[in-house]
C-alpha cells in the first residue's frame, strides 16, 4: 500500500513560517535527502490555501520551471469548482478518496500541506510516516507545523540524521 | 567562564508537560545517564512554578547542588534553595562569572524564553520523545527576534527518544 508521508522543513520550536511568511531560514545549500525523496513518490497532496499560492507563484529562484512538473497533484477543497490544469480536485468525505488512492498503484505520496489539512490527515490517522527537516533555529513565532491535534499521538523513530550544517532529519512512523 | 545550559525533556511538538501538566508521558533510557550527565553542574536555575512542582513531589535539596528559585511572589524556600527576587539578569550574570561547574535552567518555558532574551542560555539539550501530546505547555514563549543556533550531537535511544544538543549561536 503507498504511504502518505508528510515531510517538511521546521524550526527547532516547530514553526513552518516565521510571522510573516517567511522561510529564508530554510536551508538550500545542498539536498538533505529530497533528491531520495522525490524518488520514492509521485503525487503530492495539497490544500486549498497552499494551492492557491503556488498556482500564482513564480517558480523558486534557482529553479528554472516547477520543481513537482512529475507528480500527480491532488487538491482538497470543498470551496473551489475549478482548477488549473495539471491539478486534481478532491472535495466532501476526504477520507474514503484518500484510503483508495493508497490502496491504488503507484508510489508514495507527499502530504505536502498546509496547515489545515496536515491537522485533518494526523487526526484521521491517515498519515504513515513523519518527516522532519528540523533547522538549528529558534523562529519564537509564526505558523506552527502541530495545531489543533486532537489526543496523543504514538511514533516510532525509524531514521535519524544529522548534516554539518545542523540540520537534523528525523523520521518517524506514525502508528 | 561557567556555561549555562537548558535542559528539557520535550514531545515532538515542542510540549514539556501535557494539557492537564502530565509528565507521564516521559520516558527515561538507561543510556541516557542522567546522572552522570548531572556531573557537569553544581547550580540549579528554575522558575516559581517548577520550584513548587518538587516541593509537592515531596523532593528536598540536592546534594552539592546550589538551587536558585527566581521569584517575585514567594516569600520564602525551603532549606537548600535560594530565592532572588527581580534581578534575574544581573545574577545569572554573576553566577556565571563566579568559579565552579556549569549551571543548569531545571525548568520551565518563562525562565528560558526570558534568558534566550537576554543572551544568556549557552547551550540547549532537548530529549524529544517519541509523541506528539497536542496540547500542553510549549517549551518556549514569544520571541520578537530569532535565535541561531549549532549543533553539538544527536543521539537517538532505545526507546526512540533523540536528543539534541544545540549551541547558542
Amino acid at each position: 500500500m503507498r504511504k502518505v508521508i508528510l515531510g517538511v522543513a521546521v524550526s527547532l520550536d516547530g514553526f513552518i513560517e516565521g510571522p510573516n511568511g517567511e522561510y529564508d531560514w530554510c536551508f538550500t545549500d545542498q539536498d538533505y535527502g529530497m533528491g531520495d525523496f522525490f524518488k520514492r513518490i509521485d503525487a503530492l497532496f495539497i490544500g486549498r490555501k497552499s494551492y492557491e499560492v503556488m498556482a500564482t507563484a513564480a517558480p523558486p529562484p534557482g529553479m528554472e520551471s516547477d520543481p513537482f512538473a512529475h507528480f500527480k497533484k491532488y487538491i482538497f477543497s470543498n470551496t473551489l469548482t475549478q482548477i488549473g490544469e495539471g491539478y486534481q480536485l478532491i472535495s466532501g468525505d476526504i477520507k474514503p478518496q484518500v484510503e483508495v488512492l493508497k490502496k491504488s498503484p503507484g508510489k508514495d505520496i507527499w502530504l505536502f500541506g498546509g496547515a489545515a489539512l496536515t491537522t485533518f490527515f494526523i487526526n484521521e490517522k491517515l498519515v504513515d510516516e513523519l518527516s522532519l527537516a528540523v533547522h538549528p533555529i529558534l523562529l519564537g513565532q509564526g505558523k506552527p507545523l502541530f495545531s489543533g491535534i486532537q489526543g496523543r499521538i504514538p511514533l516510532t523513530l525509524i531514521d535519524s540524521k544529522t548534516y554539518s550544517t545542523g540540520l537534523a532529519a528525523l523520521t518517524y512512523k506514525m502508528a | 567562564m561557567r556555561k549555562l545550559i537548558a535542559g528539557f525533556a520535550i514531545s515532538l511538538d515542542g510540549y514539556i508537560e501535557g494539557p492537564n501538566e502530565e509528565l507521564d508521558w516521559m520516558v527515561m533510557d538507561k543510556e541516557m545517564d542522567f546522572e552522570g550527565q548531572m556531573k557537569r553542574f553544581d547550580t540549579f536555575l528554575m522558575g516559581r512554578k517548577s520550584y513548587e512542582k518538587l516541593v509537592m513531589m515531596g523532593a528536598t535539596s540536592f546534594p552539592g547542588i546550589q538551587c536558585i528559585v527566581f521569584s517575585n511572589s514567594l516569600s520564602n524556600t525551603m532549606d537548600g534553595f535560594t530565592l532572588v527576587k527581580g534581578e534575574v539578569v544581573s545574577t545569572i550574570k554573576r553566577l556565571k562569572k563566579q568559579t565552579g561547574k556549569d549551571i543548569a535552567l531545571y525548568g520551565g518555558a518563562e525562565l528560558l524564553t526570558s534568558l534566550l532574551k537576554y543572551g544568556l542560555v549557552d547551550e540547549l539539550v532537548f530529549p524529544v520523545m517519541p509523541l506528539l501530546l497536542g496540547q500542553g505547555k510549549h517549551f518556549l514563549g514569544y520571541l520578537d527576534k530569532r535565535v541561531k543556533l549549532a549543533l553539538i550531537e544527536t543521539r537517538t535511544f532505545a526507546s526512540g527518544t533523540v536528543r539534541l544538543s544545540y549551541r547558542v549561536k
